[in-house]
């Protein structure tokens, strides 16, 4: 049984609109226990549905389709709600403990409160990210529960989409936990071994995320911004909702003539709208830190390579492709990926210029890149996908699939491709 | 001391308050001489005072929205709040916030104005700049040209736990620094505009520079802070060496807030000149965000500020003994006040559009060299020395000769009188000369800003010139702009990602300076049909993600409402990993 290989494997990428939802099938040439089929499913999530497209719940119902009633392993790279939503049970979650999965994979960052090992007291790198994740998300819950009276402005409810983004999913993680507790968990970070003895013949590689402690860089924005979380409570959610409900200001002295109408007043009004842009931009640096945390996978089965990062941005990636000591090797071994899930839905630091795409770009062999996005819904300034990079890859080597228009009709409910042990990946269906 | 130096504008400070004298915080509360937070007595304009405090150019507005609070204005702010206030309670009063920006940024202010010999405007139509001394719970400061208002933050410093709230409008280096960007933002309201990292940096680069150096203003504080013992008055030779001098809070930035926030291990937020030089600094990744890149500047201008402060001091005793350390605090104040000036007096001579490092040592050098031609002390020398250390270069700005040349400039038609004072007379000059100016009449062409200014020099002479702005336009499709540079036999790169229907700008200018007869005499040029800095310009706004709401390339910034400014903290590096 152990010598078994997959002789096949299929990818699809669910089309959940702006998240990701994987699964990675691998078939075999004789049962193993009774089975000639494994799954892994990699994140299942959205913030937002695709048009016409299918809702969580249809997911759910697809992929319990797809694996025939069973799911071997489920990975989920980073705690966002664009990847975890469908463990929900409101939404997909029931669905997908019903396929009992006998292993859940997730980054080191995810270990539940109360289960880590007295003995293994988080360094104090890995601790100041933990304190920074944890502060960010009570940040986050508590602006997404500020009842904003009315039209919502450009700013606020660019506001209130990322927090909701950030917002831990607590039913989904508890959904998480429970399955964890019942098969084996494994929470990972660079260069930590994966062995699932579920999936004969196919190997597993870390390459993210890095240990804050070897790689500080990772904690780059939490550096700069932990006294923003756990010091300073600023752009403090309260404000906001005082302000939002119009509570009256509170006055130090005889102050009333600033709060007549008049040029005090009017730099006063300003000021409470100044909170909203700060609250924004620190949300913004908490969305890059969570990214971060992604577990990137490299998948090597059936001669097959796939690349599969979460959200990783540059300064998750920056370790495993230019400081660990095996750079070089991990390099090596990159330019063989022969299917690559684009990082964090296309966005424009997540697919690192040159550190990455040079190694992505070589021939042979011919690449599929696939690309679970929506366009129109997040970024502004830097809206996702980034064009230059969808550029990029629609040019030889590669083949870009993307969810939200692969195929001639929107609305499609996954990008399904095929590959065997002699055959390069291409649509199936 | 030699009396036939510079005049500085320094004068010493004696100690205690007078009528039209307070006292601020001189570095912020972390500086402690002695168990004490030094302060210090200045001098403040003669304005009429209003509750507040507000004057003619400032007012003061202390309402905090984080936590929905409005402190009553100071209702007699020339009662002195710092001085009668005990080290352990400063954080507490609003009324010393209110003071400590009043004060600092007025000084700010007088330092620019004295420097160019006018008043400033600021770059917003009002007369008053809004100070708010605890806008917001937040380790930030910054200056919001569209509210009119430098907004100072305060947070609760993570460690020591039960250490006093960490106010940003008490640190001397915070207020002058965003002082700073608001009075540049007056002087020259397009660096404002998107373009190469070096024009952001300049902005960071020189509000360190004015915030580092005026506090060599305050010689008691310098005094205080210099080295030695205080009780014989002397300082070891080894001490005032630049290295040593270098470590001295007085040349680190914001001590209490780099503590706070621990960015370097509980030192000042930065301390430039502690960079070491290196001509290819400014090429490597991690010196393309403009705080990092600003320190470049900085580092040059310290760093050749510290070598003239200790070349005159190894000027005036014997080697192997002690120094008076009053004489190493005058020697330093005299130093700063010329080096400080030299770099305001600079900013006339600048662009007006996409300004460079090397234009900003090639304007200070310029304009030094007119008020200044005795340069005895070799100011010139050593900052020009110091920039190339760093990898900036000089480029000598276009000196129009005015005789003797076939191709002089044409003064037909033009009037002197009406030259000083109006757009439409500089216009007409620049007409009659655009081809010895090379001004491409076909495009888009503005006088922007005239203004007559005056220097007295140091043999007492007033040096008159009239500093006029021009600025350049030109917008269209990538496709067309491409074509035509082509047809012009240049070449516009378009960078990848960016479509032929996507709309781009392109700005040029220059910068005409006449002497005293209204003769032209500089002329400091950033060509529209410079296709080579145009498409370095293009490259980086699109590798930036510079784009404005509609996409566009070199309109506008993209960044929302009041944030431009907004980073103490260092933004995401250009790494050259992003699309």
């Amino acid at each position: 049984m152990v010598s078994q290989s997959p002789v096949g494997l299929d990818f699809r990428a669910y089309n959940v609109g702006f998240g990701d939802c994987l699964l990675l099938s691998f078939t075999y040439a004789a049962a193993i226990d009774g089975r000639a089929e494994r799954h892994v499913l990699i994140d299942f999530g959205s913030t937002k549905a695709a048009k016409g497209g299918p809702s969580l719940a249809d997911v759910a119902a697809l992929i319990e389709a797809d694996t025939h009633g069973k799911l071997d392993v489920v990975v989920l790279t980073h705690r966002h709600r664009d990847h975890l939503a469908g463990f929900d049970p409101a939404t997909g979650g029931s669905t997908i403990a019903r396929l009992a999965p006998d292993a859940i994979v997730r980054p080191w960052t995810e270990v539940p409160d109360g289960e880590a090992p007295a003995s293994a007291a988080p360094s104090p790198g890995r601790r100041k990210l933990l304190d920074v994740l944890a502060a960010g998300n009570g940040f986050a819950r508590s602006l997404t529960s500020i009842p904003f009276a009315g039209r919502l402005s450009v700013a606020e409810s660019s506001l209130m989409g990322m927090a909701a983004m950030q917002l831990g999913n607590d039913r989904a993680i508890a959904q998480l936990n429970q399955l964890a507790a019942a098969s084996s968990a494994h929470y990972l970070k660079f260069g930590d071994p994966l062995v699932l003895d579920m999936l004969p013949g196919v190997t597993f590689s870390v390459f993210g995320p890095p240990d804050p402690e070897t790689w500080p860089a990772v904690l780059h924005q939490a550096a700069q911004s932990t006294e923003y979380w756990l010091g300073a409570g600023s752009a403090d959610p309260a404000a906001l909702a005082a302000a939002a409900a119009g509570t009256p200001i509170a006055m130090a002295g005889d102050a009333a003539t600033l709060l007549e109408p008049g040029p005090g007043r009017w730099l006063i009004d300003r000021l409470d709208d100044h909170l909203v842009r700060s609250a924004e931009r620190l949300v913004h640096q908490l969305d890059s830190v969570l990214n971060n945390t992604s577990l990137v996978l490299l998948v090597e089965a059936a001669g097959h390579k796939l690349l599969l990062p979460g959200d990783a941005e540059v300064e998750n990636w920056g370790y495993a492709l230019t400081a660990a000591p095996d750079h070089a090797d991990i390099c090596d071994r990159l330019r063989g990926v022969d299917l690559y899930k684009v990082g964090h839905h296309g966005s424009r630091n997540a697919t690192p210029k040159q550190s990455l795409y040079p190694l992505l770009a070589v021939t042979p062999p011919d690449r599929v890149a696939v690309m679970s996005t929506l366009v129109g819904f997040y970024g502004t300034t830097n809206p996702v996908p980034n064009q230059a990079l969808i550029d990029k890859l629609s040019l030889p080597p590669f083949t870009l699939l993307r969810t939200d228009i692969s195929g001639s009709t929107t609305g499609a409910r996954a990008v399904h491709l095929a590959a065997t042990g002699s055959t390069p990946f291409a649509l199936a269906d | 001391m030699d009396g036939a130096d510079r005049p500085s504008r320094f004068d010493p400070e004696p100690p205690g308050a007078g009528a039209g004298r307070l006292t601020i915080i001189a570095q912020d509360p972390a500086v402690v001489v002695g168990g004490k937070v030094v302060r210090a007595v200045v001098t403040i304009p003669p304005d009429r005072l209003e509750p507040g405090p507000r004057g003619p150019r400032f007012w003061v507005v202390d309402y905090d929205s984080t936590a929905r609070r409005v402190v009553a204005p100071a209702p007699e702010p020339w009662v002195d709040a710092i001085a009668a206030c005990a080290d352990d309670a400063l954080a507490a009063d609003p009324r010393v916030r209110a003071q400590n920006v009043y004060v600092v940024a007025a000084r700010t202010l007088e330092t620019f104005e004295n420097a160019l010999g006018r008043r400033l405007n600021w770059g917003f139509a009002g007369h008053q700049l809004y100070l708010v001394p605890s806008a917001f719970a937040e380790a930030n400061a910054f200056y919001d040209p569209d509210s009119c208002a430098v907004m100072f933050g305060y947070f609760e410093p993570a460690d020591p736990a039960g250490a006093p709230t960490v106010f940003t409008s008490l640190s001397h280096d915070i207020v002058a620094h965003e002082t700073t960007h608001a009075i540049l933002d007056g002087l020259r309201r397009r660096f404002e505009e998107p373009s190469l990292p070096d024009q952001a940096a300049f902005h960071e680069a020189l509000a360190d520079i004015v915030a580092l150096l005026s506090v060599f203003s305050l010689r008691e504080t310098v005094l205080a802070l210099i080295p030695g013992d205080p009780e014989t008055g002397m300082v070891d030779e080894a001490k005032v060496t630049a290295g040593e001098l270098a470590r001295t809070a007085l040349l680190g930035l914001a001590e209490q807030f780099g503590a706070a926030v621990r960015v370097h291990g509980g030192d000042a937020l930065r301390r430039s000149v502690t960079l070491a030089a290196n001509p290819e600094l400014l090429s490597e990744p991690a010196f393309q965000e403009p705080h990092a890149r600003g320190e470049v500047l900085v580092a040059a201008v310290g760093n050749a500020m510290l070598e003239i402060w200790t070349r005159r001091l190894i000027d005036v005793h014997a080697a192997g003994t002690p120094l008076h350390r009053t004489r190493v605090a005058d020697e330093g104040v005299k130093t700063a006040g010329n080096v400080l000036t030299m770099c305001i007096r600079a900013i006339d001579y600048l662009p007006p559009v996409d300004l460079s490092f090397d234009d900003f040592a090639t304007a200070l050098l310029a304009a030094d060299e007119e008020v200044v031609p005795d340069d005895r002390h070799d100011y010139r020398g050593t900052l020009e020395t110091a920039f190339r250390r760093y990898g900036i270069r000089e480029a000598r700005p276009r000196h129009i000769e005015t005789f003797g040349r076939r191709d002089a400039p044409t003064y037909r038609s033009i009037h002197e009188e009406e030259l000083r004072i109006r757009r439409d007379e500089v216009f007409r000059l620049l007409w009659q000369n655009a081809t010895l100016l090379g001004i491409p009449t076909d495009y888009y062409l503005s006088v922007e800003t005239v203004t007559p200014c005056a220097r007295v020099a140091p043999d007492g002479f007033v040096v008159r010139e009239v500093v006029a702005t021009y600025i350049q336009m030109l917008d269209g499709t990538a496709a067309e702009l491409r074509a035509l540079a082509a047809r012009l036999g240049g070449e516009l790169a378009i960078p990848d990602g960016v479509s032929d229907a996507t709309r781009l700008e392109l700005l040029g200018g220059g910068t005409v300076i006449f002497d005293e007869f209204g003769r032209l005499r500089y002329h400091q040029p950033k060509p529209l049909l410079d296709w080579g800095r145009q498409s370095r310009r293009l490259d980086y706004l699109v590798r930036n993600g510079m784009r404005d709401t509609h996409g566009g390339v070199g309109y506008s910034q993209g960044i929302p409402l009041g944030q431009r400014f907004a980073v103490m903290h260092a933004q995401e590096p250009e790494t050259g990993e992003t699309w």
